[in-house]
């Protein structure tokens, strides 16, 4: 259409498969097109995350859209060495959407409510996300002191929002068998009676499944450091016990 | 740390690297099996023949240590993420808003013309003096934030919007030489949006390109009507942009857009048409049209933007 600018229309112009440091090398040369294609590929976990984080999707929009145009404005200082694109992003809204959690959490106490009716933060009736407000943090944690302070409760918070988010993007198929397996602690034999699919089929999803939120996770790497020596320890303990079996033979 | 042996049994051949993997997967398949791994490892529970082969391997396979590492950092992440989340829960995909797309596309849009705008301004101010209109500017910024203001992450936006349009209108002018400010149709258009907006009954609806992409908003009460967008490069000698109302079948011209710099704008009052009160399904469209074309033609030429009206 002669006259009328459109990114979009220039989108063929942009590989599809240029890789993310690419695709900002050229958005920090004004390419809106490449611009385009990179909100088109990350959007999706972004909105999702703050979403889920913030509880509101037009506060959601908000954050998104500021982190995008911080993309646009600073693209020239993304080191692609440094990290993900999806985990600068993220780590932009997430700042954005902390902020925006605060300010509720300030509003909310000069109004003299109990910064406790905060500390869920999963519901109200101007809350607008997919899930039950008390699946945000199950009840024993809610008397633990590490939840009740807000950094704790908006790390947790946050980490629950983007995981939650990678699960809900998988394919329907797997996000499936991912929930019964984790949420409802089915095995993969009641997960194939549950589903009445064969049990090879309901194993395949799951790998798959798992296969792509180990890469979504890997992409943002500090996501779940936490220092938990739960985590870590497994494979340091594999390689102890080794040590210790070769001794004692 | 020991691991409990049965000496009764022969030395298993050591699991290999593709096994190591596999076994690796299917401890995937179960939250439960990597802690019970790490239980019979802490020498809590017995040892499984097949975790003992796999944890020999590990133990030797950096590459499988860290899958092993990588692996149980997901599993207890998502243990933590869906803790205390019903089973049945619905967890579906949360779909960003198209809108969200096109607004934040037009941003970046006008912070390039905008920036384009600025450069050119910059280079010949040292050379050029030019006319600020800055009257008719500031109520165009006034219109554009209010145009956008029902949409809370519209504001932004709008501003941006503005910046872009002075920015392109000053490059405009700087490039063609012309220093005069926009004409008086622009004021009686920005007086016209100004009652439209502070009407209690007003409308507003989304102006958008041909590919879907949010370019602008016309605004309307039952006695105005008005357009204004950014988007509309100047026709070439010979043709014009016409507006239409389009509804069941049948297009009626209403006008034709006039220009200001970058800002292309129209307005219109009851009784150049019938009713305002649209219909379910009633369009504005802008369509490209040769300047010799009769007014009372239907419209030949390419729709280059268009609102629904009676959504």
């Amino acid at each position: 259409m002669s006259g009328v600018p459109d990114a979009s229309a220039d989108l063929d112009d942009v590989s599809a498969d240029l890789d993310d440091g690419g695709l900002v090398q050229r958005i920090a040369m004004g390419d809106e097109a490449a611009f385009a294609v990179a909100y088109d590929r990350h959007v999706s976990l972004l909105y999702g995350s703050i979403v889920r984080f913030l509880g509101d999707r037009e506060a959601a929009a908000e954050v998104v859209q500021d982190a995008f145009l911080s993309l646009w404005r600073r693209a020239a200082q993304f080191d692609p060495a440094a990290g993900s694109l999806s985990a600068w992003l993220l780590g932009i809204a997430r700042h954005r959407a902390i902020d925006r959690f605060r300010s509720d959490a300030r509003r909310a106490v000069s109004r003299s409510m109990p910064l406790s009716a905060l500390l869920p933060d999963d519901g109200g009736s101007s809350r607008d996300v997919d899930e039950p407000p008390a699946a945000w943090i199950v009840g024993h944690e809610r008397e633990s002191p590490a939840v009740r302070d807000p950094a704790a409760v908006s790390d947790r918070r946050w980490v629950q929002a983007v995981v939650r988010t990678m699960i809900a993007d998988l394919p329907e198929v797997e996000r499936s068998v991912v929930l019964l397996a984790y949420a409802g602690g089915l095995s993969q034999s009641e997960i194939a009676d549950h589903l009445g699919a064969p049990i090879g089929t309901v194993k395949s999803r799951t790998r798959r499944a798992f296969a792509r939120l180990r890469d979504g996770l890997a992409s943002v790497p500090n996501l779940l450091d936490d220092g938990d020596p739960g985590d870590a320890g497994l494979a340091a303990r594999s390689t102890a016990a080794q040590a210790s079996e070769a001794e004692s033979r | 740390m020991t691991m409990p042996t049965d000496p009764r049994q022969p030395d298993p051949q050591p699991m290999r690297h593709p096994e190591a993997h596999e076994r690796l997967a299917d401890l995937t398949l179960d939250p439960t099996s990597l802690d019970r791994l790490a239980r019979q490892l802490d020498g809590a529970a017995a040892i499984d023949p097949l975790d003992r082969l796999f944890v020999a391997h590990v133990a030797s396979c950096d590459a499988c240590r860290t899958e092993l590492q990588a692996a149980s950092r997901v599993t207890r992440g998502l243990e933590r993420a869906l803790a205390g989340l019903p089973a049945g829960a619905a967890t579906e995909p949360i779909e960003p808003p198209t809108s969200l797309r096109a607004a934040t596309l037009a941003a970046v849009h006008a912070e390039r013309v905008s920036a384009a705008g600025a450069a050119a301004a910059s280079t010949a101010a040292a050379s050029r003096r030019t006319a600020s209109p800055a009257g008719v500017i500031g109520r165009i910024v006034t219109a554009w934030q209010r145009l956008a203001a029902p949409a809370r992450f519209g504001g932004a936006i709008a501003a941006l919007l503005v910046v872009a349009v002075i920015g392109a209108a000053v490059g405009n002018r700087l490039g063609r030489g012309v220093t005069e400010p926009p004409g008086d149709s622009l004021v009686a258009t920005l007086a016209t949006l100004d009652r439209v907006l502070a009407a209690p009954d007003h409308r507003v609806a989304q102006l958008v390109s041909p590919a879907g992409t949010a370019v602008g908003s016309v605004a309307w009460t039952h006695h105005d009507f008005t357009v204004l967008t950014a988007s509309l490069a100047t026709p070439s000698s010979g043709q014009v942009y016409r507006c239409w109302l389009v509804w069941a079948g049948r297009a009626d011209l209403v006008g034709q857009m006039d220009f200001a710099g970058a800002v292309a704008y129209w307005t219109g009052a009851a009784g150049s048409w019938s009713d305002l009160t649209f219909q379910a399904g009633t369009r504005f469209e802008v369509t490209l049209e040769p300047l010799a074309a009769p007014s009372g033609s239907a419209p030949t030429g390419p729709i280059v933007l268009q609102a629904d009206l009676g959504a």
